[in-house]
């Protein structure tokens, strides 16, 4: 009887040991998934390793201050001489073989504001204004639509985040149609979902919305935003072989 | 046994049974946390994977489109303008009105323009001058081309020579005079002056010379106009005269020039009869006895001489200044009369003009088409030259340019197919016509220029179009968020799918583009392995992916 009593008799230590195991699986399972989580917010600084596994590519990143008043023009001397550096430095581990010319990728951006308005609404929002490959270097995570490239035929494309749909249009849907900004219309190449990362300290580094157009729609203006950032993938065949072709470039030696 | 053994037996069995006990538990927790994971592997696997959209690989058109923004504006307008001023009663169209040639478009107050009235009275004023002046004798009228500058200037030299060849001859003769009294002074003073004597002489020589000229010149007067010699006939002419005046009736012209000479001749005789007086007077006066008396006498003879010169030369220069005056004064009227004939003249074309081109009391359409704008309304005054309404002519429409760059105007042709991309101009349609250099900046942009058609279009207003080539029609298309790009090219993912016990996996699967023949704004024209059916490309991801990852799809995470 006294047996059968404490056989019936819960048996609390193994019940709290085994909810601790439990709890310790789950906890390992979520570890899991934020660590995977965490890779996301890495994809600006690994453009290199995206595109060559990181051996024969370096990717160097420049800050412009605005009083240098760095736009457009500046941008093609800027590609003019660091192609020119690395055909006077001559490696020919550097050069695509069928072009003869060195494999070189650039990206830049300035901010500025714009005033917009869509179906729904009007706001002034922060504006990036980009070009060369800008998405390569920074893919934002597209909810619908595409990217904009320097390629492209037509300039006047805009990128707009969620919360700027909701403003100017009342929804999140809205690729393809036309926002007004100046006299000119503009399209909506695409939605974007805004993640942290180091594209929001580029900028203000404020939680407003914010829009992405291309450079290319101020080619004409007389008073186009000044570039503050511009970055380089190039070929790095040998250790610090960009970083010396870029440094033997006079116009970014003398960039304070 | 003892009761001590049977407690130590009795402990160690106890401790037997906590090993086994201990034992069973961390097996029984081990068991349960493997069930767990069991359980949530998948679904955590499935949580760590990135989220992909896809959509279906397939073949259609890629709209290539140049887009802008223009302004609409009229082909050829017909700006009705008026060239007077005037005010008008009453409007008889609005815009959008259809009128045809000789349609009232204006009615206007009165019948003359105020241009014409101030002609009319600028004209008058023009002619009532014109006949002062001639009345005065400020102009010389019928004028005809004497008013020649050459022949003026020419003239002017002539008669300023004259006056510079007197003055230089007073000049002369008075220097002469001076060096004979020089001399006459050095010879001493006599009692005996003669000077005022001699002065008095010339001054009757003077006289004689004048009174001579005017009876030489009456004589040349009455033979240029009666002919024949008047000393033949003045003593007749004289008593017929007189005759005529004792009778109370008025003499001829004739007998008046008999008159004038006869009394011409006495004056002369006259001054030749004091000439001799004062000539007597000087030569008694030379009679006293003065050693240099004959030179005195010459000399005194020489200064008279030369005081007669004097004279002379100084009416003669005085007689060319006077006709210097009366030339200038004659050329000044006919100057003045011409311009002010021709002031006249042109006054009275312009008025002819002016009425000629009167509006009258309307304004009429002088063209068919439609009434584009108005900018008068009734009692609004018009202004010369004022374009007072538009008409967009029958046949004539409507135009827009767009600028773009010129790598843009390089991608379409004259006569691509043009999309309107406002959706309230219904109906209208746009053809490019022309493809010009831009007037602004003809290096790096081109003009596009569309002709349109419709019947909502205003001039002013603004228009979207969008020009190229929609007729390209490519075996494989993707949406342009699915190319990739890495140091080896071009590429897109594909979903490859594996059937796997409990469900299905799905891997991206790189597939090399060899080709992009072109891209809209949406979509992008490729050349790649890849069938154009039921295969589905991944266009966007929670995360960068690598090739040969496992991903899932945004549906099934729902």
């Amino acid at each position: 009887m006294e047996e059968n009593a404490k056989k019936k008799k819960l048996n609390i230590p193994r019940l709290v040991m085994l909810a601790t195991g439990v709890l310790l699986a789950l906890l390992v399972g979520i570890f899991a998934l934020v660590l995977e989580a965490g890779k996301k917010s890495l994809t600006d600084q690994t453009l290199v390793n995206r595109w060559s596994d990181g051996k024969e590519f370096a990717q160097i990143s420049l800050f412009i201050s605005p009083s240098q008043y760095v736009t457009n023009d500046e941008i093609g001397l800027y590609r003019h001489e660091i192609e020119s550096g690395y055909k006077t430095k001559g490696m020919v581990a550097a050069f695509e073989p069928e072009t003869g010319n060195p494999n070189l990728m650039d990206a830049y951006m300035a901010t500025t504001t714009m005033d917009l308005k869509g179906e729904y609404g009007s706001k002034t929002l922060d504006t990036f204004c980009v070009g060369g490959d800008f998405f390569l270097f920074h893919p934002v995570r597209l909810l619908s639509g595409n990217y904009f490239s320097e390629d492209d035929l037509m300039h006047d494309y805009i990128l707009l985040d969620e919360e700027a749909a909701w403003d100017l249009f009342g929804g999140t849907d809205v690729a393809g149609k036309k926002v007004e900004w100046n006299d000119m219309e503009l399209v909506v190449a695409g939605i974007y979902r805004r993640e942290s990362g180091e594209i929001e300290t580029l900028a203000a580094g404020n939680s407003e919305p914010k829009v992405f157009v291309s450079y290319d729609l101020f080619k004409y203006d007389p008073a186009k935003p000044a570039i503050t950032s511009y970055e380089l993938l190039a070929p790095n065949p040998i250790k610090n072989y960009a970083t010396d072709v870029v440094n033997s470039i006079t116009v970014f030696r003398m960039m304070p | 046994m003892s009761e001590e053994t049977t407690k130590v037996i009795k402990n160690e069995e106890e401790g037997k049974s906590r090993k086994r006990e201990w034992i069973k538990n961390i097996a029984i927790i081990f068991l349960a946390v493997m069930l767990v994971l069991t359980f949530f592997s998948n679904t955590i696997m499935n949580y760590s994977l990135p989220q992909v959209s896809t959509e279906a690989v397939t073949s259609g058109n890629i709209k290539n489109q140049v887009r802008g923004k223009g302004t609409i504006e009229l082909i050829d307008p017909y700006n009705v303008t008026v060239n007077e001023t005037r005010t008008i009663s009453s409007v008889h169209v609005q815009e959008g009105d259809l009128v045809e040639v000789g349609d009232v478009i204006f009615s206007l107050k009165g019948e003359e323009s105020e241009e014409l009235e101030e002609a009319r009275t600028e004209l008058k004023n023009a002619e009532t001058e014109y006949l002062k002046n001639i009345l005065a004798g400020n102009y010389t009228p019928n004028a005809g081309t004497d008013v020649d500058l050459a022949s003026i200037q020419k003239s002017l030299a002539t008669l300023d020579a004259a006056i510079q060849n007197a003055e230089n001859n007073v000049v002369y003769h008075e220097n002469l005079k001076a060096e004979y009294e020089r001399q006459l002074k050095a010879l001493g003073e006599y009692n005996n002056d003669t000077s005022e004597l001699s002065k008095q002489v010339a001054a009757a020589q003077l006289d004689v010379d004048n009174k001579q000229t005017a009876v030489d010149n009456l004589k040349t007067q009455y033979k240029n106009i009666y002919g024949g010699d008047i000393d033949e006939k003045y003593i007749a002419l004289t008593e017929a005269y007189n005759a005529a005046v004792e009778a109370g009736n008025t003499p001829t012209d004739e007998e008046k020039m008999g008159y004038d000479y006869t009394k011409a001749l006495d004056n002369l005789a006259k001054a030749n009869k004091t000439l001799a007086e004062k000539k007597y007077n000087l030569e008694i006066a030379g009679y006293n006895t003065d050693p240099n008396a004959t030179k005195k006498k010459e000399l005194n003879t020489a200064i008279t001489n030369e005081e007669y010169q004097i004279l002379i030369w100084e009416k003669a220069q005085k007689d060319a200044e006077d006709n210097r005056s009366e030339y200038v004064k004659e050329m000044t009227g006919k100057i003045d009369a011409a311009a002010a004939s021709e002031k006249i003249t042109a006054l009275q074309e312009k008025i002819a003009k002016l009425e000629k081109d009167a509006l009258g009391s309307e304004i009429t359409a002088p063209v068919a088409g439609k009434i584009v704008s108005v900018s008068k309304v009734a009692g609004e005054s018009t202004e010369p030259k004022e374009t007072v309404c538009v008409i967009q002519m029958e046949g004539k429409g409507y135009r827009t340019t767009i600028s773009v760059e010129s790598k843009q105007a390089s991608t379409v042709r004259v006569g691509d197919e043009v999309t309107i991309e406002d959706y309230f101009y219904y109906g209208v349609t746009a053809n490019l016509v022309a493809i010009q250099p831009d007037k602004e900046d003809p290096k790096n942009k081109k003009t596009l220029v569309f002709d349109l058609n419709g019947e909502d279009l205003v001039p002013g207003g603004q228009i979207s179009l969008a020009v190229g080539d929609m007729n390209s029609y490519y075996n494989l298309t993707v949406p342009k968020s699915a190319l990739r790009q890495d140091n080896k090219g071009d590429y897109i993912l594909i979903l490859e799918s594996k059937s796997v016990p409990f469900g299905t996996r799905y891997l991206a699967k790189r597939v090399d583009v060899t080709q992009i023949y072109a891209t809209d704004d949406f979509s992008a024209a490729i050349e790649a392995n890849v069938e154009p059916w039921g295969v589905y490309v991944i266009t966007n991801a929670t995360r960068p992916l690598k090739v040969g990852e496992q991903v899932r799809l945004a549906e099934e995470a729902k």
